[in-house]
């Protein structure tokens, strides 16, 4: 539901438009605010061996999500709430970084937000907010890059004792 | 406070039960949501065997508002999360996360998140692990939501729960959040 900018009210008479507009369509906007939620679950795991940040899956619906904003409410800019809830793999020691784009501007410089150096299996969970976001479309995207050698992001296909469902989703905040 | 369907207004005179259904009650509504919360503050720390899904509770006690948490919902979407220190008995040794709503696990397999325990943290402070998850299209009603838990063939895995052990006197937190 979209968002209007609640109408300040004076001494007038009342129209049901008014109403529906500024408090059942808002009621509604800030129960149901803009969303979208990737559930990681693909017949093979995620890798990389890009030392430079790349895309995961820049699939509308993976990691890119699409979303339209509605600001602060009051014809200002809004915030949003990126969430990652993974597990990553590697054979051996290595470095797996990620970083979030917002419209192809990077919104976490040099390494990223979020690094994680260790052989095996570990969790990558994090919620970045992203404030002062403009009213309008915006693309977010997930990328990551590695130190060496070879990082698995683990998507539910099946690898034994890696057979992880993991999340990636965008949800406007306020 | 309950959630009512926004009214759509006609011509008709503004009542005050109308005003304060659909406006008062649904602005708290959206203030206050259906929220469960716990931070672990316990005399001993939380051990699992069990290769299968369990939760974390198994061993009691087996009560609501531990890492059981029972919401009324309006319909909408949930959030969960949890945030702790495991590890299991040895290097190598892995311990995963998943949650149940009503009886059925949300995520099949290996769950939500697993770790793989590194050398030489199999004992404080373990490792962290935690997850923020969005259960979207859950349906009006009471729903029961619980952290489970399993580890892999030999392994003992302990979930720090504020229990006073010296470097692993971790107190994680488990809630759950109607959000929309």
């Amino acid at each position: 539901m979209a968002w209007t900018t609640p109408k300040t009210w004076t001494n007038t008479g009342v129209s049901r438009g008014e109403l529906n507009t500024h408090l059942r369509d808002n009621l509604l906007a800030l129960k149901y605010p803009p969303c979208a939620v990737y559930a990681i679950q693909e017949s093979s795991d995620y890798s990389t061996t890009s030392t430079s940040f790349a895309d995961i899956n820049a699939t509308e619906g993976k990691f890119q999500h699409t979303i339209t904003t509605t600001g602060d409410g009051n014809g200002g800019n809004g915030d949003v709430l990126v969430t990652l809830n993974a597990t990553l793999y590697s054979a051996t020691s290595i470095r797996i970084y990620l970083r979030i784009l917002m419209d192809g501007a990077v919104q976490n410089a040099d390494d990223g937000f979020f690094v994680s150096e260790d052989s095996g299996m570990r969790p990558a969970s994090f919620q970045v907010l992203i404030r002062n976001v403009t009213p309008g479309s915006h693309i977010f995207k997930l990328q990551w890059k590695v130190s060496s050698s070879t990082g698995f992001l683990q998507a539910n296909a099946g690898t034994s004792g890696r057979d992880i469902k993991g999340q990636f989703w965008v949800r406007e905040a306020s | 406070m309950a959630w009512t369907a926004p009214k759509t207004w006609t011509n008709e005179p503004l009542v005050a039960t109308d005003m304060n259904t659909h406006i008062r009650d649904n602005l708290l509504a959206l203030k206050e949501p259906p929220t469960g919360h716990y931070e672990a503050d316990e005399g001993s720390n939380r051990t699992t065997t069990s290769t299968s899904f369990v939760n974390v509770d198994a061993s009691g006690p087996d009560i609501d508002g531990i890492f059981r948490q029972t919401l009324v919902t309006n319909g909408g979407d949930i959030q969960i999360h949890f945030h702790g220190n495991v590890h299991g008995s040895a290097a190598g040794d892995m311990v995963f996360l998943n949650v149940s709503m009503d009886g059925a696990v949300l995520a099949l397999n290996d769950g939500f998140i697993g770790i793989i325990c590194a050398t030489g943290t199999n004992a404080p402070p373990g490792n962290p692990i935690g997850f923020t998850r969005l259960i979207t299209g859950v349906s009006a009603g009471s729903h029961i939501f619980r952290l489970m838990w399993k580890v892999d063939t030999g392994t003992t895995g302990t979930m720090y729960t504020g229990a006073g052990t010296s470097n692993g006197d971790f107190h994680p937190q488990f809630w759950v959040r109607e959000v929309s």
